[in-house]
């Protein structure tokens, strides 16, 4: 990386937001998925949307790639600098710019983290509600980019239901503001096309999210099951039942015993096959019988215990049991894979035992644990890292564990994204041109391609195997020939 | 009832397959003619005036159900069928689409889904946006193409469904929608509280906003609003409450407490008259501002608009009909101030010449539209100049 650019980055965020130091850019090599590792030429620290105008024309000006990171928290190589290049580390522009209760929002800059907007509206009766397992540490910009959603997705949908407004930075260095704090918008709904885009559209410098009132009531309980099948059938019957559970989350045996074995042991039964968490939030009025109903679909499909949360601390550990499985697996077994396919929610019960059956034959382990109530798997692959026969057989298994995902109506992916990761995989759900509108579309974001390259897109066999760029001819709305690149 | 074509075309067609439907598109761009795509044509007096079309492409034949999972929440309908007859298919099973567009035993759920098209119930459920989880279309070039898919949670991709609910045919023309839906509430109610000025109606949707009630949609109706639909002639506002039964119950003691002139509304039928639009007026506007906004929109509005306003609260939106131009300008520019937008829903053709009906003040994100738009329809001949 030439000297005369970063003095020229170091022009726009100051000396000391500029690292170019090789050893540096380790830490920036791969995000939550490790298995895919690549460390960027340079990182700069932008702390304004003007700075990081000036970066991209800079970076586009010498065609370098470039992408933004939050807390690298990602699990599909989202935040990968796959060419090198640049990356830009959010960490400082962290700041909440302004709480609007009467408007219900708030306005954050991206790299604020999930749970401190929730920490810093809860005072007020308010809270954020998508809640990734990931969000002591993952960012909104993050969020944003990858949609996220968490366990309590089933009752109040993913991030792009919570953001109103958007401010960002697109190619060119345009600065764009997308929506606002009104709820109505005029035209295309840019706002809902930006959320999920995985950072391949422009960079996120300041969102408005929507808050929701603190629920009234919460209730939350365990239920242990000697099979996963009664485990999951219990699932359908509850979603069967008319009842819409704020979460309704599923640990195999052993998920719970790395639980059990970890610090965040949560007093799971270390004897179950299976646990299900149910939670059930909102009005007072009326939740006792709607818990007495479930409890009974428990017991219905045998459940060997049921244990309801007397506290709000004892509902905390159930869940700390929950969102920190993926940190105590790693008692298991040094390398994780982590799989994120869906499947239409009463196929659960038939799925899961070939799910398993799929990754014994390759003789990987699996753990699972996952929404199971909108059926969104997660089945955690094991193994060593150091073995490269034993990540090949992880990988023949996922992509087994994918098609048989495809094949009953899924999809590849629930909330982790596409990213690097599962580029390959798309073909397995849309076709060529389905891929072709939505590169379109890309293009009208990322002309050049430079934002976060070899996202999302399978790796192109269109054009030679060679993955280059090429070109396609549009023409506008004034009748100007207009080029774009496709990747 | 819809009972003329509100836009000039040259000819109508009724494709009957994806085939037929592609092929037609595709010899409408080699001769650069323009479509028009519609259901029951319930919307097609919105947006721009534009002098003529060389088609109307109604996708009525697509009316069929394709997929229904009672067990996964889910459905799959072609793009022609009426909402209406979709709920009562799902009601069956006890779920539903939970939206309440207007005309909605008319409109199709193309024509719902492409107009983004939604009533108060957006307060408590979201947009219908938010409960389309796939699409089939088939764009300006012939290209025919899917987004989403059919399980409720998938981020893979860009999630095009979003760009498409709500753009009004000016990207592709629907063929059909996959829906990820909810159980019909236990039990729902509505309650009504009389006011004596907009301000104390708003005090009082403020008092609900931040207490743990969960009602499911606000409107309120001006005096002359609440005389026309048989009510007394008083700021009224409706409140809709939708939960388990003892959920319903607990609101309504909690609200009888709060409200001024509290009172169970006179059965559902009010309900929907309240949805549907009021077409005795020539000219409808629709005005959005952040909910903090409202009060000072209204008091703007009060000044200037016809004396029939409806306003959803939640929401920030409010429904008025206007004398004259000069007056939309005024509001428009007011709106916009606030941080809203307002919109010219309904007039006739002649005032529509001389007004941007949809008072875009966004031009960078108006510029991305009309790029999208020179994307996927190069020829633009989808709706050109419905939108921009």
């Amino acid at each position: 990386m030439d000297r005369q650019l970063i003095r020229q980055l170091k022009q726009i965020v100051g000396e000391r937001y500029v690292l170019s130091d090789p050893a540096e850019m380790y830490v920036y090599e791969c995000d939550g998925l490790t298995l895919h590792r690549k460390p960027p030429s340079l990182v700069v620290l932008p702390e304004t949307a003007q700075q990081i105008s000036e970066i991209v024309q800079l970076a586009e000006g010498r065609s370098i790639a470039y992408l933004a990171r939050g807390a690298g928290t990602g699990l599909s190589g989202g935040a990968l600098a796959v060419q090198g290049g640049l990356i830009l580390q959010m960490s400082r522009m962290n700041r909440i710019l302004e709480i609007d209760l009467d408007n219900r929002c708030v306005t954050v800059e991206p790299c604020v983290v999930n749970l401190d907007v929730s920490k810093a509206v809860l005072p007020h009766g308010f809270y954020f509600a998508p809640d990734p397992s990931s969000q002591m540490a993952s960012t909104i910009g993050g969020n944003i980019a990858e949609n996220s959603g968490g366990p309590h997705t089933l009752k109040y949908g993913t991030t792009v239901n919570h953001v109103l407004g958007l401010d960002v930075v697109l190619s060119g260095g345009r600065i764009v503001q997308l929506g606002g704090k009104s709820s109505d918008r005029l035209g295309y709904d840019l706002v809902g096309l930006f959320v999920g885009s995985e950072g391949t559209f422009g960079i996120v410098t300041k969102a408005i999210l929507r808050l929701s009132p603190i629920p009234q009531k919460v209730k939350t309980f365990l239920a242990a099951y000697s099979s996963v099948r009664e485990a999951s059938q219990t699932v359908s019957d509850i979603i069967g039942a008319g009842i819409v559970p704020a979460a309704l989350e599923m640990l195999d045996r052993l998920t719970i015993q790395a639980v059990e074995d970890s610090v965040y042991a949560a007093g799971y039964p270390r004897d179950a096959e299976a646990v299900l968490l149910v939670e059930l939030d909102g009005l007072e009025a009326g939740m006792e019988r709607l818990a007495e109903r479930i409890v009974a679909l428990c017991r219905q499909n045998a459940a060997t215990e049921i244990r309801i949360a007397r506290s709000n601390e004892e509902r905390e550990k159930l869940w700390a049991g929950r969102k920190k499985a993926f940190g105590a697996m790693g008692r298991l077994m040094p390398g994780l894979y982590v799989q994120d396919a869906v499947i239409p929610r009463s196929s659960l019960p038939e799925l899961m035992p070939k799910i398993n059956a799929i990754a014994a034959g390759h003789g990987i382990a699996v753990a699972n644990v996952f929404h199971a109530g909108d059926g969104n798997l997660h089945p955690n692959l094991l193994y060593d890292g150091q073995d490269p026969e034993q990540i090949q057989r992880v990988l023949q298994a996922v992509e087994e564990i994918m098609k048989l995902c495809v094949d009953a109506g899924g999809s590849i992916t629930g909330e982790h994204g596409v990213g690097f990761e599962k580029k390959d995989f798309m073909p397995m759900i849309f076709s060529p041109e389905d891929l072709d509108i939505m590169g379109r579309v890309k293009s009208v974001f990322n002309p050049t391609g430079l934002c976060n390259p070899q996202k999302i897109f399978p790796t192109s066999k269109s054009c030679g195997e060679s993955g280059i760029p090429y070109k396609i001819q549009y023409k506008t709305l004034d009748g100007k020939t207009e080029e774009i690149f496709r990747i | 009832m819809v009972q003329t074509i509100p836009i000039r075309v040259k000819e109508v067609r009724e494709p009957r397959s994806v085939q037929e439907l592609q092929d037609l598109v595709r010899a409408a761009c080699a001769d650069r003619r323009t479509l028009v795509p519609t259901g029951q044509g319930t919307k097609l007096h919105w947006g721009n005036a534009v002098p003529e079309f060389d088609l109307l492409v109604k996708m009525t034949a697509f009316d069929a159900v394709v997929e229904y999972h009672p067990a996964d929440l889910t459905v799959t309908v072609q793009a022609g069928a009426r909402f209406s007859e979709v709920q009562e298919l799902l009601k069956e099973n006890g779920q539903w689409i939970p939206a309440d567009p207007p005309y909605s035993h008319q409109a199709t759920v193309g024509g719902v889904v492409a107009c983004n098209s939604d009533g108060p119930l957006r307060f408590g459920y979201g947009p219908v946006r938010d409960s389309v989880i796939g699409m089939r279309l088939v764009h300006g070039d012939g290209t025919v193409s899917k987004a989403g898919g059919k399980v409720v949670k998938n981020v893979a991709g860009y999630d095009l469904c979003k760009l498409y609910a709500g753009s009004f045919g000016t990207l592709g023309i629907l063929t059909e929608i996959s829906f990820k839906l909810r159980p019909l509430p236990e039990a729902t109610e509505t309650v009504l509280a009389t006011f004596g000025s907009f301000p104390e109606v708003y005090e009082a949707v403020s008092r609900i906003l931040r207490s743990p009630l969960l009602p499911v949609a606000l409107v309120h109706l001006s005096p002359e609003a609440a005389l026309s639909r048989g009510l007394q002639q008083a700021h009224t506002l409706l409140v809709r409450l939708a939960e388990t039964a003892e959920g319903v119950a607990w609101q309504r003691e909690a609200l009888r407490a709060w409200l001024p002139g509290f009172d169970l509304a006179p059965g559902d039928d009010l309900w929907e008259r309240c949805m549907e639009r009021d077409e005795r007026f020539p000219v409808t506007l629709r005005a959005s501002v952040p909910v903090k906004e409202l009060a000072a929109l209204y008091a703007e509005l009060e000044q200037i608009a016809e004396s029939e306003i409806v306003s959803h609260p939640g929401t920030g939106r409010i429904y008025a009909h206007a004398p004259a131009l000069p007056e939309v300008r005024e509001l428009r520019g007011a709106a916009q101030r606030m941080g809203g937008s307002l919109m010219v829903e309904r007039a006739p053709e002649g005032w529509k010449r001389n007004v941007d009906v949809w008072g875009f003040s966004n031009a960078a994100e108006l510029e991305l539209m009309r790029t999208l738009k020179a994307r996927l329809d190069p020829h633009h001949i989808l709706n050109p100049g419905r939108l921009f």
